[in-house]
């Protein structure tokens, strides 16, 4: 039975995804064994979903041989951390009917659940959650570490196509000019000609990291970039 | 109507307990899982004699007088013989019915566990000079011995001897009014459905006024069908202006819904009806039609049922249905048979919603 990471999007699937198996430090004499965790997307975060998916690990830590290690990256949003840690709290508690009271991001804590026969079954529990500098979400830290050196077209939305916007009076906020330059950066600044006849395909994470993860510093001593490849660390082994 | 199932060394269940059962219950898992035991072992608890398992050993090719003993020992988890075993089912208003099941030596008369209820009877005293001849020979009779558990007592409930010179049956029927009883009906997997009882399901159903249930029944499977009638030990049916034909021209499926049709109007209310391998004969595309009615039929005659199956496209019917109305959910459970790392059998109920997050996912949900 593999372990399991949670995370939002498919997105969020392919870079987290990227990060573990280019950037992990295996454990000494460990390889990364492909497909050792299995990610589980969940379409935009409700409580409710993740209750029903953390029911569905569930049933799979009685059927485990051994103790699974479970991680659920969401993003900080606009929320506080501690908050985002209690909505996991409460949603964790309400599927493992056992209290779950994690404090702190990053921390594997140790939890036992009973089967009907009374018997124990412990499994491993940790969060991690993306942004930067305390909220935000994971494109923030994308944003951050991207080779930026020569994306005249994305640069140019924040440069002149916000300021036309501004004079006119129309609105836009700032997820969907993120997103927007995000695209742009990819699809107009990173793509190849030819990669662009089939840009709909290449923009998508997976295919895009898999062409150009170069275009992205996943190296830099960043406080949160280090944080997240130590929380996937654990999922090296 | 029982909730809770505990199972200890009978079959392939060494401790298992199962907590929510609901009225209308699907049980799911690999082969060899224990789905058909955990059925047989209901039906050993409301019918512990040792008939029942001589009717269930049938159709596990376990059926000769020659190898009773050892069918016995199959009973037991492992062969452990030298231990009981317990199946007890707790009901909705937290009645038990707490079975135990012993092999044990017989050694002389008094170490038969009724042996007092029947040593002065007329139909004994011909055995009798049998029993004194092979226990004088220092000879060891095996019995299979049923009890109900009743606080700290074990009230001896029927018993099977077994010797050389054939079977000896007891029962005691003042313990056994101490037990439940409800009525069950029980279809195992490898059953051929048997046209004369069918024809008398069929007469007792009629004469009690479901012919019209009947007929909707049928049409589940084919709305062509327009009546259904017994001639020459047949059941025949006719479609629009066509002749009446045997029913064993039209397919296994016809056979098997009117069969569950007709058991439940045959059942007393608050029985039992379970069905191992339900999906059997019928195409996938009438899952959901069947679930419905046998819904339906449970809630008109308080009937529970309990079945099993391999068949995804059966649990998919059977959740879409669950799913469809807030207000059933309670009345389904789907429950997963799954071993567990100590090599235990679990049995998982999976919420109706966490089972379609499961089947739109391709996650697991039969015991892989």
């Amino acid at each position: 039975m593999n372990h399991k990471i949670i995370v939002e999007s498919f997105n969020d699937q392919a870079v987290y995804s990227h990060i573990l198996h280019n950037h992990c430090t295996p454990r000494v004499d460990i390889e990364i064994i492909e497909k050792s965790h299995e990610w589980i997307e969940l379409g935009g975060l409700s409580p409710k979903a993740l209750t029903i998916k953390l029911k569905d690990i569930k049933s799979d830590i009685y059927k485990a041989e051994e103790s699974l290690k479970i991680g659920i990256i969401i993003d900080i949003d606009n929320e506080t951390i501690e908050s985002r840690i209690a909505l996991l709290n409460e949603a964790c508690t309400a599927a493992f009917d056992i209290p779950i009271n994690i404090e702190n991001t990053n921390d594997f804590k140790n939890y036992i659940i009973q089967d009907e026969n009374n018997d124990d079954f412990d499994f491993n529990l940790a969060y991690y959650l993306a942004g930067l500098n305390g909220k935000g979400e994971l494109e923030h830290l994308l944003k951050e570490i991207a080779d930026t050196s020569s994306s005249h077209h994305a640069n140019c939305l924040e440069d002149g196509w916000v300021k036309c916007l501004e004079h006119k009076k129309i609105p836009i906020n700032d997820k969907q000019l993120r997103k927007l330059w995000m695209d742009f950066y990819k699809r107009l600044d990173c793509l190849t000609p030819r990669e662009a006849k089939q840009a709909a395909e290449n923009v998508r994470w997976d295919n895009f990291l898999r062409l150009h993860g170069d275009k992205f510093d996943f190296q830099r001593d960043i406080q949160e970039l280090n944080e997240i490849k130590s929380f996937l660390n654990q999922f090296c082994v | 109507m029982f909730k809770t199932i505990s199972l200890e060394n009978f079959r392939c269940f060494k401790n298992t307990n199962i907590s929510g059962f609901s009225r209308v219950n699907l049980i799911g898992g690999l082969n060899n899982a224990g789905k058909s035991a955990l059925l047989e072992s209901i039906i050993i608890n409301i019918f512990p004699f040792e008939s029942t398992v001589n009717f269930i050993n049938n159709f596990r090719y376990e059926n000769n007088e020659e190898i009773y003993d050892t069918s016995w020992d199959y009973l037991f988890y492992n062969g452990k013989t030298n231990e009981s075993i317990k199946i007890k089912l707790t009901l909705e208003n937290n009645q038990t019915n707490d079975i135990q099941i012993k092999k044990e030596e017989v050694r002389q008369l008094d170490d038969l566990i009724l042996y007092k209820n029947f040593s002065n009877t007329e139909a004994f005293n011909s055995t009798k000079e049998d029993f004194v001849r092979f226990f004088n020979e220092n000879k060891v009779a095996k019995s299979l011995n049923f009890y109900l558990e009743k606080g700290d007592s074990l009230l001896p409930l029927s018993s099977c001897t077994f010797t050389e010179f054939g079977t000896l049956g007891q029962l005691d029927p003042e313990h056994r009014s101490q037990a439940i009883n409800i009525g069950v009906s029980y279809r195992p997997s490898k059953q051929p459905i048997v046209m004369a009882d069918l024809i008398k399901l069929y007469e007792k159903s009629v004469s009690n006024g479901h012919l019209g249930r009947i007929i909707e029944a049928l049409h589940l499977i084919d709305a062509s069908i327009k009546d259904i009638r017994p001639l020459n030990k047949k059941l025949l049916l006719t479609r629009d202006n066509e002749n009446f034909l045997p029913i064993g021209l039209f397919g296994d499926a016809i056979i098997n819904i009117l069969d569950i049709a007709l058991t439940c109007f045959s059942l007393p209310p608050n029985s039992l009806l379970i069905i191992d391998e339900i999906e059997n004969g019928i195409h996938h595309s009438k899952h959901e039609v069947l679930w419905n009615f046998i819904y339906k039929m449970s809630l008109e005659r308080n009937i529970q049922v309990i079945s099993t199956t391999h068949s995804i496209e059966m649990i998919e019917a059977f959740n879409k249905i669950s799913l469809s109305d807030p207000t059933k959910n309670s009345d389904f459970s789907y429950i997963e048979l799954a071993r567990t790392r100590y090599n235990k059998i679990t049995g998982n109920i999976i919420e109706p919603e966490v089972l379609e997050y499961k089947i739109l996912h391709d996650k697991n949900f039969r015991g892989e």
